[in-house]
């Protein structure tokens, strides 16, 4: 199956071919002249972007996106197995519609209305506020440089960028290797003057003169990806290029002392161990800590153990995938210290499931969670919810989402602390991986970062 | 423990480890406790590959020593929490067994050399286990005009330079020795001066602690960055590749591990360790020996840790190779250690 998606009538490249379970992937050999061509043709298209209706677009979206959340979409299903063969990831149930589910309906429509104000200013100038008429348009060619680690989570940056009339360029992930080629073949069969706008081409990940030349053509990258992988490509971005990093980010937990109690607390705990095993814990909504408030029946190392008990549990819907080898061996490390600080009279104790690394709960007062853990809950005991914010303080602190169990008015004032810290999103434990579409991911929608607004004022 | 240091050969490694592991287990109280918690009966093990190591985030919570400890150094990190202490009830089998295998893959040819060390003294970094070692190896296998030039106002870079252009211009080969850190900070002093210096034939530099500290922003692989750090030292110091040698080591462990670039130039870049030490390579995941080839941690046995715990599964990832290994370098996020921070930190608190 190709790996690539190029624009029609652009030669196709030498390609090999890669096993990947029972798979075979054929990838494209990227020379950084075939990435400057592609880029090109993709700027060229432009215009004929422009000329298209936004209700085309809208119409060519929600049906691509109806067609892969019927169960027998044979596009996702096949997205979905190179998935799952790539990360190891033998989830039973579809790791796609989680995200998917977002979409559902007409949502992407209502989305973008709800962004983009006059809406009428995508197709043409329209009346602005204070009445001047007002176009906006996005970036001349915007490339996106894809994750693995949870899939679709680019879907709204691409969608967002079409919508705007920006021709894109996607680097897929190898370790999702064909979904970018799926969905924007979807999108193309349904308006085929889409397929002169989209490319997907996988290069090596930090090659060089392929990024170069890519960037040099580009007006906005849109990457994803770990602090090394982003550093690097950032460096390759010309200063004029407008660069939107989505970095490592993770989500915490807070239940409150109301919450601590006999059939309370119980489905706050299955909900949190959905939140930490889907997707291995790699997602940058995924539960790596909670904070629980002493004062209520069940202690805080309570919880941790009746937590431990719900993640043993859901690790049977949601079975460990590949653990990474630095992955692995920070988790082993961890659970060994933690195991040492609860011999050596510690505030700590230490759960892990039966084999491997199927899961961990740590639970210890004193050291702050550690990042990048394989399926691993940090438990914290706090006297009042008031400390949350000072905990996530201190140190490197890249919290992006809050689940809270609790009174509203509490969750309400902990968020407004967390806010300052870099808080995006409260929610519901179980919902963590599941955000709406209308949540901006990183804190600002991707048509408030890259659309262009001209105003005509006479 | 000496005399098996001293004549290897005389028994075999296995019957001394599993005999050693039996005195630890019932000696070392601390050892004793992780061994029931890890739900370990003593009496099943019967092969080295069964002796259960503690891996070295445990030496920051449990003092795992036989007997009353005497000597204590501490692990150099800064970024994590604790430090990780390594208690012992006597140096002497760190000693013998620091020296003896520094000769051998250091100083092959059995010289003694002008030792120029680029770490502090132990009076200085009196917790720091490089630098008791290096003042062993001024004590044994150092000449006239060798000495520390780390002070407490750090890396004395002026006075460096001074003594490797007398080396120069008297003929007389050296041995430079210390952090990596310090080496680059001090190949920048020479860049920022236009200094080249042109060390004589049989100058040679051993180097320790990885890029952690020389201000890389974006770190390349292990290999990458060695190779970019051996190419500055010829240009700037004259001293060929194949006479750096990189030093593997650690708190936790009295003996260390080296470069065979010196004695088997076939695998230059292939970590190997001395006789009374067994390097596996363990799959992390589940624990257990990786697959041929493959990536994992390294845990070790080392008898010169005959005093404490001989047994240590380190963080660090590598290959076998041989009857040694290949060094990949430490978990990105797991915390930063070794002794280049010791470096940094000294020179940052001046």
């Amino acid at each position: 199956m190709r790996t690539w998606l190029l624009p029609p009538g652009v030669t196709a490249p030498a390609a090999r071919f890669r096993e990947l379970g029972s798979l075979q992937l054929e990838e494209p050999e990227v020379t950084p002249a075939l990435a400057g061509e592609i880029a090109r043709r993709l700027r060229g298209a432009r215009p004929a972007l422009i000329a298209l209706k936004t209700d085309a677009i809208l119409r060519a979206i929600e049906d691509t996106i109806r067609e892969w959340l019927l169960s027998g979409s044979a596009d996702r299903t096949a997205a979905e197995n190179a998935f799952r063969a790539s990360t190891g990831m033998p989830a039973p149930t579809s790791p796609f519609l989680p995200l998917l589910d977002a979409y559902r309906g007409m949502r992407v429509g209502e989305w973008a209305r709800a962004e983009v104000d006059p809406f009428g200013a995508l197709d043409g100038f329209a009346p602005g506020r204070g009445g001047a008429p007002v176009r906006a348009l996005g970036p001349g060619l915007a490339v996106h440089v894809l994750p693995g680690n949870v899939p679709l989570v680019w879907l709204s940056s691409l969608l967002g960028c079409l919508i705007m009339r920006t021709p894109c360029l996607v680097k897929p992930s190898a370790d999702d290797p064909l979904t970018a080629a799926l969905f924007v073949s979807s999108l193309a069969r349904r308006l085929p003057a889409l397929a002169e706008a989209l490319a997907v081409l996988p290069w090596a990940g930090g090659d060089g003169a392929v990024e170069t030349r890519v960037f040099e053509e580009a007006e906005a990258v849109v990457a994803y990806g770990s602090d090394d992988a982003t550093r690097s490509l950032a460096r390759r971005v010309p200063p004029a290029v407008r660069l939107l990093v989505h970095g490592p980010r993770f989500a915490v937990g807070a239940v409150g002392r109301e919450m601590a109690g006999p059939g309370r607390f119980e489905p706050i705990a299955a909900s949190a161990a959905r939140d930490a095993l889907l997707y291995d814990g790699r997602g940058c909504l995924s539960l790596v800590a909670i904070y629980a408030e002493r004062g209520g029946l069940y202690e805080p190392r309570e919880m941790a153990s009746m937590l431990a008990r719900a993640m043993a549990t859901a690790s049977e819907d949601l079975p460990p995938g590949r653990a990474g080898t630095e992955t692995a061996a920070l988790t082993q490390s961890w659970r060994a210290r933690i195991r040492a600080r609860a011999l050596a009279g510690k505030p700590s104790a230490l759960f892990t499931g039966a084999r491997g690394l199927d899961w961990t709960v740590c639970y210890d007062d004193e050291i702050a969670p550690p990042l990048s853990l394989f399926r691993t809950v940090w438990v914290s005991g706090v006297n009042d919810l008031d400390e949350v914010p000072s905990r996530l303080a201190s140190g490197e602190n890249r919290m992006h989402a809050l689940a809270f169990a609790g009174p509203k008015p509490r969750g309400i004032q902990l968020a407004g602390a967390l806010a300052p810290l870099g808080l995006t999103r409260l929610a519901a434990f179980g919902s963590l991986q599941e955000p709406p579409l209308f949540w901006p991911h990183g804190g600002t929608s991707v048509f408030k970062q890259l659309l262009r607004w001209v105003r005509l004022e006479t | 423990m000496l005399r098996y240091i001293s004549s290897p050969e005389a028994e075999p490694f296995d019957s001394i480890a599993l005999d050693v592991f039996a005195r630890q287990y019932a000696e070392n109280a601390a050892y004793r406790r992780w061994c029931d918690a890890i739900g370990l009966d003593p009496a099943l093990v019967r092969t080295i590959e069964e002796i259960p190591a503690v891996p070295a985030a445990v030496f920051k919570e449990l003092d795992l020593v036989c007997g009353t400890p005497a000597v204590e150094f501490r692990t150099s990190g800064t970024t994590g929490p604790g430090q990780g202490r390594h208690l012992a009830p006597s140096l002497d089998s760190y000693r013998a067994s620091a020296l003896a295998h520094f000769r051998r893959c250091v100083l092959p040819e059995g010289w003694k050399m002008r030792a120029l060390m680029l770490a502090p003294p132990p009076d200085l970094a009196p917790s720091s286990s490089l630098s008791r070692m290096l003042a062993w190896v001024l004590e044994e296998c150092a000449e006239p005009g060798s000495g520390w030039y780390v002070s407490a106002g750090g890396l004395e870079r002026e006075r460096l330079a001074g003594a490797l252009l007398d080396a120069q211009h008297g003929g007389v080969p050296v041995l430079l020795a210390g952090t990596t850190a310090a080496f680059f900070a001090f190949l920048d002093y020479c860049d920022d001066g236009g200094l080249r210096i042109a060390l004589p034939g049989g100058s040679r530099l051993m180097d320790t602690g990885g890029m952690k500290g020389c201000g890389i922003e974006a770190l390349p692989s292990l290999g990458e960055f060695q190779a970019g750090f051996y190419r500055r030292v010829r240009e700037t110091l004259g001293i060929p590749e194949a006479r750096c040698v990189n030093e593997y080591g650690m708190t936790e462990l009295f003996s260390q591990f080296y470069d065979a670039v010196l004695v088997d130039k076939d695998r230059p870049r292939v970590k190997i360790g001395p006789s009374w030490t067994r390097t596996f390579v363990i799959d992390p995941v589940t624990l257990e020996p990786a697959r041929e080839g493959e990536l994992g941690l390294l845990r070790h046995l080392d008898l010169a840790n005959v005093g404490s715990v001989m047994a240590v599964l380190t963080e660090d990832l590598g290959r076998a190779s041989g009857d040694g290994f290949v060094l990949h370098g430490r978990p990105r996020g797991a915390e930063a250690r070794g002794c280049g921070l010791a470096f940094q930190g000294l020179a940052e608190s001046a």
